[in-house]
């Protein structure tokens, strides 16, 4: 996720503190949950559309972090990459769960919680990283950028996108798996090699 | 299929997954093999740092104030001591024998099992490789003496959990060969009856070495069980009281005495 050098560093410590599992840890775990909530709060209602799930799932992938804020040291992404991967995963999981039943298509579910914060290409702007990824996809041919984009905010699986967009199931594939290719080349040109 | 040695297949099913688009058997498999695979893991925390920033365009969104009282209070109840393994654990000369050639053990536990009937069997030794290694085995007296043991491999036959339970015992050892543990989401062991029913033993908490506690000795809980499997659970264990998620790693339980 992008956040500024500051704010990663901010949370990269505040990860270190409650990893040490002393009177400080608590608290360094609640400055983190304060400063990190409602973004990924925000993740987790973007993909299930549902609050008492996004809430579930939150809940969860809090605690998942609390257990593994020792293993944080070892990974090489920010903070915030680390948690928001976190909560997409657990977010598909439930998606993906057997006794799945559709979210209602009401959009009014999500966009009631959201902010009057600036609109996603303003936030786009607001890093290198996001920046980045925001003048790359819009480098892709247009139906590889929507693929993208459905996959990435709506949890949706090749076949759904497939149906969604009207599309042979190959055609899907290739139009997601070229584009993903693509937005490598893109990035890695950009000065973004992963990690 | 094995996807080793194919960078490119590699690469793709790493971007896959992490996009999202990854479902299904595809997606249960990846999970496993990543758990085992640091080249893998590398690869998906590559693809994370990528695409990860497109996050930034959803909106935020404020929980409801209620959600911190919970959360701390689900961390409270994970702060109880962890049960430290006893001296001899590190020890003991079975888990060496395993650790050194757990599938070439487990195979050849398979063929011993299917050669001699268990019951009988006092004292005997596994065949490695045409190496004879001594492993003993109860004669019942002792609880700490290998009674129930299982291997539970992953869909490519890679070991990926020992078990092992002295029939007196009410203390299930194991060990996780995996060199990762799976962060949002739990690996919950069960044991399967003989019509298939699945009893939840509980959590694989780490890697390595673990005990967990059995509700009674091993001869009346573990002796019913015909299999051992684990799945993938969310963070905590099934809600259900079955394994809710994919089964990742599967194993016969064989009983030696």
């Amino acid at each position: 996720m992008a956040t500024s050098p500051e704010q990663n560093q901010r949370l990269s410590a505040l990860l270190a503190q409650a990893s040490r599992r002393d009177d400080d840890s608590m608290a360094a775990f609640e400055l983190l949950y304060q400063g990190t909530s409602s973004k990924l709060f925000g993740v987790a209602l973007r993909i299930l559309r549902r609050e008492d799930w996004a809430e579930e799932v939150l809940q969860e992938c809090y605690v998942s972090i609390w257990k593994h804020c020792a293993d944080y040291q070892l990974q090489l992404s920010a903070p915030m990459t680390w948690m928001t991967s976190i909560v997409r995963n657990r977010c598909l999981d439930v998606l993906r769960r057997p006794n799945f039943e559709d979210p209602t298509d009401d959009d009014a579910v999500f966009e009631s919680f959201e902010t009057d914060e600036p609109g996603p290409l303003a936030l786009l702007e607001q890093s290198v990283e996001a920046s980045a990824i925001a003048r790359c996809l819009g480098g892709l041919e247009a139906k590889q950028q929507q693929a993208i984009r459905m996959a990435f905010f709506e949890g949706l699986t090749h076949v759904e996108l497939a149906e969604k967009l009207n599309q042979p199931l190959g055609t899907v594939k290739t139009w997601v798996r070229r584009g993903l290719m693509k937005l490598k080349d893109c990035l890695g040109a950009a000065g973004i090699e992963g990690q | 299929m094995d996807y080793r040695n194919k960078p490119e297949l590699i690469e793709r099913l790493a971007a896959e997954y992490v996009l999202g688009t990854l479902a299904g058997g595809a997606r249960r498999r990846f999970a496993a093999w990543m758990l085992q695979d640091a080249a893998l893991r590398r690869s998906v925390g590559e693809w994370e740092t990528r695409l990860t920033p497109m996050a930034v365009a959803v909106g935020e969104a404020r929980p409801p104030q209620s959600l911190w009282p919970r959360i701390a209070g689900a961390i409270s109840e994970t702060r109880a001591p962890a049960r430290a393994a006893a001296g001899w654990w590190e020890s003991l000369a079975f888990w060496r024998s395993f650790g050194l050639g757990a599938s070439g053990v487990a195979a050849a536990l398979a063929i011993f099992i299917g050669v001699r009937p268990p019951q009988v069997v006092e004292h005997t030794q596994v065949v490695e490789h045409e190496v004879v290694k001594p492993v003993r085995v109860s004669d019942g007296a002792n609880p700490w003496q290998p009674s129930y043991v299982a291997t539970l491999t992953d869909g490519s036959g890679k070991t990926m959990l020992m078990v092992y339970i002295g029939r007196k015992s009410d203390e299930l050892w194991m060990k996780y060969e995996g060199d990762a543990m799976p962060v949002d989401a739990s690996l919950e062991l069960w044991g399967m009856d003989e019509a298939g029913q699945p009893k939840s033993l509980g959590l694989i908490t780490g890697k390595g070495k673990h005990v967990m506690k059995l509700p009674v000795i091993a001869d009346k809980s573990i002796a019913q069980y015909k299999a051992l499997a684990v799945s993938m659970e969310p963070p905590g264990g099934s809600k259900t009281g079955v394994p809710s998620g994919p089964v990742m790693f599967r194993g016969r339980c064989h009983n030696f005495w």
